[in-house]
């Protein structure tokens, strides 16, 4: 800096930079808004709303509100219907989520091998992940139909007796899990196989040296390594098997028996066809308090067994 | 090679060590060739039942485990008993300085320590052959000199047979026993240290070992009656002296003594002072106890530069300023096919 030492350089950045605060808090302002705006529409004023609906009895339109205070909250708690329907998502999400993950991760696994046209199994292992829910929904329909589908087709010829998958108390929840399986594959194997892509492939020479096979190397290498990602992918389809809708709206609409009578269609079901929002409202945020408390259950269980980096 | 030999594998980037070291460990195919470890082929024998354990560049430790667990883990896949296990790991583990840090993960351990663990690692095996790609790449300078001398310590107390695959030749000189001078895909020459320096067997290996590399001029061998019959060696319009290169009868009938060939003179050959060398000082480093000039030097082919090292001791000359050079110790090659005559 050229100028005597000690005198004050003659641009004045202190006054420049105080004229441009406030035009920099403007802009990062103007940069915020679209998604503050879209959150607060669609995120937090529905959440709140929902918190707000569960102190109130309402008519069948949602008006003619009556305060009840917290005793929707109670009642969702000790409700028959609504533990039930906890109890048949427990049991979906038991049917579901280890058999997504294992599945996937050993699709993925097959599939890193350096082999001619993997590529192409890559492909459709991950194809399920462009697959609607009503896409996969009816192709299982058409698949377990007992008269035309290929699965009774199958036990037709082997001998068997033709299987109403759908319709039975024993099978529908297992249709479901198998359609939701189905449908989880493609995120589980792009998840996992981008994980697999990062683990470095000397571990693995190193390790063929030292002496492990295929499969210890599989559980002593691969599996802790990845685990952060098997751990993302538990929460993930923890958390999308109690969101279930799509499947049981198409295929059972919680039938037979409320046999497969899911936790957020009970809640749909308490909403749109017995209309009494206060209530499903109250189902709805003692759902979200399950949710959190099993992510969080989760992340603790989880935190000696995953290794992350160090 | 010999049982308890440290072979070093020596080669600019890209020359093929590491593949020759990653065939050996059966972790790539050879084309062609075979293999083989104490006389047996083990071309198409597993990687896990060749009995050869190897170090890599970036250590491979696996990150999850512990140090114990790390170094322990081959005995483990080989279902060594507990027992023998803990005591050859520990054994590993004290012969390497690691025993107060057996219960760490690597993320948690300096460069050097990771090494030492991937040595540690390697050497609980008790295998027939020590593989090492490029294992002090990845240390700073001071690391690595400490790890080279504990390295060939460990070499010297064990007794193993070593390859060592490295592109730094200060390491490669220091530690092995012999070099294998690699180059596209090739080897060069293979020899001691000593006999590498001094006799490169071709243009490569000389331009390649030695810092600064030889110097290698276009120059003419002529028959001369005056000095006995030997070939005086010309570069430009001075005449270096008489040389005993090509008198040999095989030589001589292969037209050796004369001709052009490629002359190579050491730095620390080129004896500043009075001399039939003229060239002129481009630039000057200064190495502290020692001194490199850059000389541009007339040649038959247009002017060259030669780097001659010399003693701080000796005044600096000038840049710009023109300087003799006296030169001994002359190699020479052949200037089509590099090779030594």
């Amino acid at each position: 800096m050229s100028g005597p030492v000690g005198q004050p350089p003659t641009s004045k950045p202190g006054v420049q930079a105080g004229r441009t605060r406030p035009r920099h808090r403007l802009l990062s302002l103007g940069l915020l808004a679209p998604s503050v705006i879209v959150l607060t529409l669609f995120v937090a004023y529905p959440f709140g709303r929902t918190i707000w609906l569960g102190f109130y009895e309402t008519d069948p339109f949602g008006g003619n509100r009556r305060f009840v205070g917290g005793s929707q909250f109670a009642g969702t708690l000790t409700s028959d219907e609504f533990t039930s329907s906890l109890w048949v998502t427990f049991r979906f999400t038991l049917l579901t989520v280890p058999t997504g993950l294992i599945l996937g991760l050993v699709l993925a696994v097959l599939a890193h091998q350096r082999l001619r046209g993997m590529a192409i199994y890559r492909t459709i292992f991950s194809s399920t992940v462009a697959t609607s829910v009503a896409v996969a929904s009816l192709m299982f329909l058409a698949v377990l139909s007992p008269s035309v589908g290929v699965v009774n087709q199958m036990i037709r010829w082997l001998g068997g007796q033709p299987i109403y998958f759908l319709q039975s108390t024993t099978w529908a929840l297992i249709a479901l899990a198998a359609v939701t399986v189905w449908q989880n594959l493609g995120i589980v194997f792009i998840v996992t196989s981008a994980g697999l892509q990062s683990l470095p492939e000397d571990l693995y020479e190193s390790a063929r040296l030292d002496g492990a096979g295929p499969i210890r190397r599989f559980f002593s290498i691969t599996v802790p390594l990845l685990s952060p990602t098997l751990l993302f992918g538990f929460v993930v389809l923890t958390i999308t098997s109690f969101q279930t809708f799509g499947q049981v709206d198409l295929l059972t609409q919680g039938g037979p028996l409320r046999s497969t009578n899911l936790i957020v269609y009970s809640i749909f079901d308490t909403a749109f066809r017995s209309f009494d929002q206060g209530r499903a409202a109250a189902q709805a945020v003692v759902l979200f308090v399950i949710l959190a408390l099993l992510s969080f259950v989760q992340f603790q269980a989880a935190k000696r067994r995953v290794f992350y980096g160090r | 090679m010999a049982h308890g030999e440290f072979l070093i594998l020596l080669g600019p980037s890209g020359c093929g060590k590491s593949t020759a070291l990653r065939m050996i460990a059966g972790l790539d195919q050879p084309s062609s060739g075979i293999i083989l470890i104490d006389g047996a082929d083990v071309t198409a024998v597993e990687p896990q039942h060749r009995n050869v354990a190897m170090v890599f560049q970036s250590y491979a430790l696996y990150p999850h485990k512990t140090v114990r667990h790390n170094i322990e883990f081959p005995l483990k896949n080989r279902r060594v008993p507990h027992d023998e296990r803990t005591r050859r790991t520990d054994e590993a583990a004290r012969l390497l300085g690691l025993s107060d840090l057996m219960d760490r993960r690597p993320g948690q351990l300096s460069g050097g320590q990771r090494q030492r663990v991937a040595l540690a690692r390697a050497i609980v095996r008790e295998a027939e052959v020590f593989l090492m790609d490029e294992p002090l790449s990845n240390l700073d300078a001071l690391t690595r000199v400490h790890t080279r001398a504990e390295l060939t310590e460990l070499h010297q107390r064990l007794g193993v047979t070593i390859i060592y695959v490295t592109h730094d030749q200060v390491e490669a000189m220091t530690m092995g026993t012999r070099i294998a001078v690699m180059d596209q895909g090739r080897l060069q020459q293979v020899g001691t240290p000593e006999e590498i320096y001094r006799t490169p067997a071709n243009r490569f290996v000389a331009g390649f070992i030695g810092s600064p590399p030889m110097n290698l001029l276009p120059a003419t061998l002529n028959p001369s009656s005056e000095t006995n019959g030997l070939p005086t060696v010309w570069i430009g319009t001075a005449c270096l002296g008489a040389t005993s290169i090509g008198t040999g009868s095989q030589a001589q009938s292969q037209g050796h003594s004369q001709g052009p060939v490629l002359c190579g003179i050491r730095p620390e050959h080129l004896h500043r002072g009075e001399g039939p060398l003229t060239a002129q000082v481009t630039a000057i480093e200064s190495l502290g106890h020692e001194r490199h000039l850059h000389c541009a030097v007339q040649t038959a082919d247009g002017p060259r530069t030669v780097v001659a090292r010399e003693s701080m001791d000796a005044a600096s000359p000038a840049i710009g300023s023109e300087i003799h050079f006296g030169a001994s110790d002359l190699h020479f090659f052949d200037p089509a096919t590099g090779v030594r005559r």
